[in-house]
């Protein structure tokens, strides 16, 4: 009895794992493509813009470098890394306000140069290369309000952006 | 030996009262009023020494029983004020460790931590770089210490903690609930998914008024010495967790 009972047993096994194994060849149920898709995302760059150009939707940022974004929209635009570069840059001298407020209202230009911060986690700010200095007047973020004001401030910004994600 | 068992050989226990009377001898006799106040942040967040105005402004007003809302009252010449720069948690521990405390208010920069896909648990982000022990929360990686830090008994029954920063009650789990659960006595936050601006004006400062764009445009004169930090959206009114 006890062995007819340990082949019935096995049988089973048996069968759960052959249909297992259809299960997973199956052209019906791709399940292949789910494994091999997951964590890897490998967007167009047209995919890529329309991410960014989300940046207008970004409504508050990490307040500490190397801390993770915590709004939903900087988080997809960090995700991308470096592929999002390019058309961060592009936005640097965007001065049409967003909805991000952190101490001071922040132009898109602005939410743009902290995402590019945050993904590369450079030592110098606002430019990545240490090349621009900011007149220090009260020595805090209303300095860089009167900086990015002057003329030519975000182009010289975006200069030095430019050539740092060509050569990093 | 201290009517209320905070002697010199024990833990001190919690106290409640109106006045500095909770001990006889060998037993401090005052209420401690703890103001502190993070660093100011880099780049685009680097707050200066407003964080340390803002904090000064905040004890001459509670010096002065001025600052509105359920705030402990400040007894003049028995009660301490006291109002200190900290970077670490360990610092924010070592200023509670007075004990007695009846207000602890901070001045700095918080908010919630980044999630798979959205706001995560808060944090007191005290310290400006990413060192071990510079922010305060649960998350629990190399430069977090949590709340459980806080020694709950340097607390009295009737002591209140007022969070001053950006979003210390925003998100699924803020800091302002962290600490609350730890501490079993009110944590007051900021609500508002917006960030926060300094103002110089005592009206809206207190919460009289909401924000207008001409705030938003106006950031505090060099010269201020008055200076308050509020919630950018809407007006400014604290949560109590």
């Amino acid at each position: 009895m006890r062995c007819i009972s340990h082949v019935k047993v096995f049988l089973v096994f048996l069968i759960l794992v052959l249909l297992g194994a259809w299960l997973y060849i199956s052209p019906l149920v791709r399940w292949q493509s789910l494994f091999a898709g997951a964590g890897q995302f490998n967007p167009t760059p047209e995919q890529v813009q329309g991410i960014v150009n989300n940046i207008s939707l970004v409504v508050g940022l990490s307040t500490k470098q190397g801390e993770p974004q915590w709004d939903e929209h900087a988080i997809q635009i960090t995700k991308l890394g470096r592929l999002a570069a390019p058309y961060l840059v592009d936005k640097l001298t965007d001065e049409s306000p967003s909805k991000v407020f952190e101490l001071f209202p922040y132009a898109i230009g602005d939410v743009a140069l902290a995402l590019l911060a945050d993904i590369y986690q450079t030592p110098s700010w606002p430019s990545p290369d240490g090349s621009i200095k900011i007149p220090k007047i009260h020595g805090d973020f209303r300095d860089y309000l009167v900086f990015v004001k002057s003329k030519g401030a975000r182009e010289r910004i975006k200069k030095s952006w430019k050539y740092y994600i060509q050569t990093h | 030996m201290c009517i209320s068992g905070c002697n010199r050989s024990q833990p001190p226990q919690r106290t409640v009262g109106p006045g500095p009377t909770d001990c006889t001898t060998g037993c401090p006799l005052q209420r401690n009023f703890i103001i502190v106040y993070g660093d100011p942040g880099q780049g685009g967040h680097n707050a200066g020494r407003l964080f340390q105005l803002t904090a000064n402004t905040h004890s001459r007003e509670i010096q002065a029983n001025a600052f509105p809302g359920n705030i402990p009252a400040f007894v003049a010449g028995t009660d301490i004020m006291t109002v200190t720069h900290i970077s670490t948690v360990a610092a924010l521990v070592s200023a509670v460790g007075v004990g007695n405390v009846l207000y602890l208010a901070y001045f700095g920069h918080s908010g919630p931590i980044g999630g798979q896909n959205g706001p995560g648990p808060g944090a007191l982000f005290i310290g400006e770089t990413a060192s071990p022990g510079s922010n305060l929360t649960i998350r629990g990686n190399a430069n977090d210490r949590p709340p459980t830090d806080i020694p709950a008994n340097k607390f009295r029954a009737d002591a209140q903690v007022r969070l001053f920063g950006c979003r210390g009650g925003f998100g699924p789990d803020p800091i302002a609930r962290q600490m609350a659960d730890q501490l079993r006595i009110p944590v007051y936050g900021y609500t508002n998914s917006g960030g926060s601006l300094f103002t110089t004006d005592s009206t809206l400062g207190h919460g009289g008024r909401a924000v207008r764009q001409t705030d938003i445009n106006t950031p505090p004169p060099a010269n201020a010495t008055n200076v308050w930090l509020i919630p950018i959206n809407g007006s400014p009114t604290f949560t109590r967790f």
